[in-house]
């Protein structure tokens, strides 16, 4: 290489300059060539169905493509596929074309809808068919091809229940998995929810929802509570109603009239209110403040206080 | 001038506890018949003891007179014994010439304070009649004058055990009296023991020497009576509290009472006076002024109910002969079933 280039004859030099001159001469028409190249008309997207397989008559089968088409090219409308257009039991059912104009191109977005309409009997190979768009507008017509899209076509089973009986295969049940196990934690743990429930209900619950919470207190509780939301204001009658329920209460459980000098039997009959013994004491004591003596106190503030002190009683009742 | 009203409720309620004090040191097991008694003077109350014979009614008596003050007058109930001998008796002077002096009713006059008629119901019933005017009326005309005793309380004695040559009071003679309270022996074992081996009880004189005189001042108690009768307040409640239990009296079945042994619907003939509901009320509001309060409760009811209605109740003749017991048992059904506050009072109120 180096003793070629180093010893050129002068034939070869004047040869080589030709060649540069026409070189240099066509280079234009080369990047025309390559810009023309550059606007080819081009397909941006083309969407088949997504099955290809198990398709039936009546079955409709979409198509959607985009085009970029450089301008000032179209495509020609008469090579557009017509609606109800019929290829080898193929139906074109519907055609939307919508165009969307740019600076250099143009878009087409073309929707195709085929419904199959064949009645082979046997699975077969069918596709919808290719198409073939002319351009016009630009210099020369061009031709733009749209391959055309396979599909496996299954017809519908001829027949009644004696071909079903034909194919059918022999089933296995199949092998079923032990959840005894998943039975016994899941009764235990709806159990123990139930048992949860009924005891959240059982200590919280102010309405005699089960037998056994309507017990004197329970009942005095939901007196009172309905008498401080009354929404007038709250009497001395009201304070006395309340303290009757209280003492309704009282005497219930120990069957008898209960008084001040009563609380310490009171308690060894019923040790379940033992704890509360100070409690009780105060509210005798209140008590005779209140029906006995003259003078006025907080009727509202007395039943809230009895609200408070019956449930207090009413947990006892009930064993808590 | 007189001192504020609290400082005579404090002064006398201080005096009061004191004479108490006094009479449950020399009288032991008697506790609730000393406050019994005790609120009796201050309700102005004649009370009937009823109790066996030795039991200590007498020093009870002679304890309390001497705290008291004021004169002390006795007489015994006999069979013989007539109107006239309460009132004078007939002996012969030095001079060999008849003469007639005043008897124990009108020796004091009008400082007379306490008056204890031993066994009355061994006294004819002529005795009684007077003995019970005199004391609804506390005066009495004699030797062409009238003779006055406004401080008298009579404490009269009774023994129900020994029936022979007796004469039942009537049930309206025993209306008359505020209180019957039961002197009773003692349970408690180490009293009995200091009662039977303890000489000092032994010696009733010695005994009564040992409380203090003129605790009180008897001659003001009428006064005073009043002012606390006026002071101690009863509300709505206890108002209608009170009239169930009198209700209860006349008719205990209403009320759910039930009896042990007989059929309560069959039981009482008549129950509580107007009288003895009103001395009810009387002693109760005593009891709450003992207790340092203004106002009453059912408590202080409690505390006298059975010793002041008890004896008013008049039972259906089969059952007279057990009337201490049924008494007893039918006033504290009574208490433990009606209701305070009364559910029907709730609504009307």
């Amino acid at each position: 290489m180096k003793t070629l280039i180093s010893k050129p004859s002068f034939q070869t030099r004047l040869s080589a300059c030709l060649l540069a001159t026409c070189l240099l001469m066509n280079a234009p028409l080369a990047i025309a060539e390559d810009a023309a190249t550059t606007i080819a008309p081009e397909i941006v997207s083309l969407t088949n169905p997504d099955k290809s397989y198990g398709v039936q008559i009546g079955d409709k089968l979409t198509r959607k493509m985009v085009l970029a088409l450089p301008a000032p090219y179209q495509i020609a409308k008469e090579t557009f596929p017509k609606k109800g257009n019929k290829h080898n039991g193929i139906e074109l059912v519907e055609i939307n074309v919508a165009t969307e104009q740019q600076k250099t191109r143009t878009l087409y977005s073309v929707e195709l809808g085929y419904q199959a309409f064949t009645h082979k009997k046997t699975p077969s190979v069918m596709q919808l068919p290719a198409l073939e768009y002319v351009l016009t507008g630009g210099e020369k017509p061009i031709k733009m091809d749209i391959p055309a899209w396979g599909f496996w076509f299954s017809p519908l089973v001829a027949g009644g229940i004696e071909t079903a009986e034909k194919n059918m295969q022999p089933e296995f049940k199949p092998p079923l998995v032990d959840i005894r196990s998943h039975q016994t934690r899941l009764t235990v743990f709806l159990s123990l929810l139930l048992a949860s429930l009924l005891t959240l209900l059982y200590i919280n619950a102010d309405g005699q929802w089960m037998p056994f919470m309507g017990g004197a207190f329970a009942r005095a509780h939901r007196k009172l509570k309905r008498l401080s939301k009354k929404p007038a204001v709250k009497t001395a009658k009201d304070e006395k109603q309340a303290l009757v329920y209280m003492h309704q209460a009282f005497n219930h459980h120990y069957r008898a009239n209960i008084f001040a000098r009563d609380i310490e039997r009171f308690v060894i009959m019923h040790p379940g209110f033992k704890k509360m013994k100070k409690e009780i004491e105060q509210f005798f004591e209140h008590s005779n403040t209140s029906l006995y003596s003259v003078d006025a106190r907080d009727s509202a503030k007395v039943i809230e206080n009895l609200v408070q002190l019956s449930k207090q009683l009413r947990d006892c009742e009930r064993g808590i | 001038m007189s001192p504020p009203l609290d400082a005579q409720l404090t002064d006398w309620r201080d005096h009061a506890l004191k004479l108490e004090s006094e009479v449950k040191n020399v009288i032991v097991g008697q506790d609730k018949a000393i406050r019994l008694m005790n609120i009796a003077i201050f309700a102005r109350g004649h009370v009937l003891l009823d109790g066996g014979v030795g039991v200590g009614k007498t020093t009870l008596l002679q304890s309390i007179a001497r705290g008291i003050g004021g004169a002390y007058e006795r007489i015994e109930g006999t069979v013989d014994l007539m109107p006239n001998d309460l009132i004078y008796h007939t002996f012969l002077g030095p001079d060999g010439r008849p003469q007639i002096d005043e008897g124990p009713l009108l020796r004091a006059g009008e400082n007379l304070s306490v008056f204890f008629f031993n066994e009355i119901n061994r006294a004819r019933p002529q005795v009684h009649a007077l003995m019970l005017r005199v004391m609804a009326e506390r005066h009495l005309s004699a030797f062409k004058k009238e003779y006055r005793m406004p401080h008298m309380i009579v404490f009269a004695d009774r023994n129900q055990v020994e029936k022979n040559e007796t004469f039942e009071i009537p049930s309206a003679a025993r209306d008359r009296f505020m209180m019957e309270i039961p002197i009773e022996i003692p349970t408690d074992r180490e009293l009995k023991k200091s009662l039977v081996f303890n000489t000092k009880f032994q010696h009733a004189e010695k005994l009564t020497q040992q409380v203090e005189s003129e605790i009180l001042k008897f001659d003001q108690l009428n006064a005073f009576s009043d002012l606390l009768q006026n002071h101690i307040k009863s509300s709505d409640v206890l108002e209608e509290y009170a009239l169930d239990l009198w209700d209860a009296t006349q008719h205990p079945e209403k009320f759910g009472v039930t009896m042990e042994s007989v059929d309560v619907t069959r039981v009482i003939q008549t129950g509580a006076s107007p009288r003895g509901m009103g001395m009810l009320l009387k002693a109760a509001r005593v009891n709450a002024w003992l207790n340092g309060r203004d106002s009453m409760y059912p408590e202080d009811i409690h505390a006298v109910f059975h010793e002041v209605i008890s004896h008013r109740l008049v039972f259906n003749s089969m059952y007279e002969n057990r009337r201490t017991a049924l008494a007893r048992e039918l006033t504290a059904n009574i208490m433990s079933t009606v209701a305070v506050p009364s559910p029907t009072f709730s609504k009307a109120a």
